[in-house]
């Protein structure tokens, strides 16, 4: 999974591409915590180029929602395709995070 | 009647789901699954060989067994591991209410494989043989 990091109007907008699973979670929760550590704690999560997500993956964007309200921060979430839309409804995490269809309004809800 | 069947046997590592997931697929090309429901098969095995390597190998690096058995209506996928098994009995499936006011990390697998699977069945024999049966009529 690779990861494309820029910021607009303070917020931290993370575009993540390719499959989101065990694989990748650690480098990810790493990535997060880089971010609260450098107090870069509103985050939007770009996942238009993400196909696939599993458990492991969605554990890791909890745990760091969970990091990210400590720090007074938020993890918005932006673009998903249909079948990781699918998963986070069928898991109702819908109703944790706030679910944006572009980056653009995901990043003016802060 | 079984009329196809494929096996993979390789190190259970996360680094190999794709190779598991590869596997799914080119087995699979033939059958007349939509993508959607080939996308609840593949995610449904992820979840489970997730487990064995997390929950069953602990991350240390060990043998995992894919079983794809093709009959005329169903595909039927055992996936194998020699580790630690657990009690199928005490397996619930999370309460999501609880999950979600508690920020609960973990438990979404089998949450996962029971909503997108028609069965899922487990044969537990810790330290000889765990098996995970996940069945999907077309």
């Amino acid at each position: 999974m690779n990861t494309n990091e820029n910021i607009f109007d303070g917020v931290t907008v993370l575009e993540l591409s390719g499959r989101f699973d065990a694989t990748q979670t650690r480098d990810f929760k790493e990535k997060i915590h880089s971010l609260i550590s450098n107090e870069q704690v509103y985050i939007v999560l770009n996942l238009k180029d993400v196909a696939f997500i599993d458990s492991s993956a969605l554990g890791s964007i909890v745990a760091c929602l969970r990091s990210l309200n400590q720090a007074n921060g938020d993890i918005k979430l932006a673009n998903l395709q249909d079948e990781v839309r699918g998963i986070f409804t069928l898991t109702r995490l819908s109703s944790v995070f706030e679910i944006f269809d572009d980056v653009k309004s995901a990043v003016n809800s802060f | 009647m079984i009329l196809q069947s494929y096996q993979i046997k390789i190190p259970a590592k996360t680094g190999n789901l794709e190779v598991i997931r590869n596997f799914l697929i080119s087995s699979l090309q033939t059958l007349k699954f939509s993508e959607e429901e080939l996308n609840k098969v593949l995610l449904s095995v992820d979840e489970a060989c997730s487990n064995v390597i997390r929950h069953a190998y602990n991350f240390k690096e060990n043998q995992i067994k894919i079983d794809l058995k093709i009959e005329k209506n169903k595909i039927s996928i055992f996936v194998t591991d020699s580790g630690k098994g657990f009690d199928p009995s005490k397996i619930e499936t999370p309460k999501m209410d609880e999950y979600l006011k508690n920020f609960k990390v973990g438990g979404l697998g089998i949450l996962i494989m029971k909503k997108l699977m028609d069965e899922v069945e487990y044969d537990i024999r810790p330290g000889s043989q765990n098996k995970v049966k996940l069945v999907k009529y077309f």
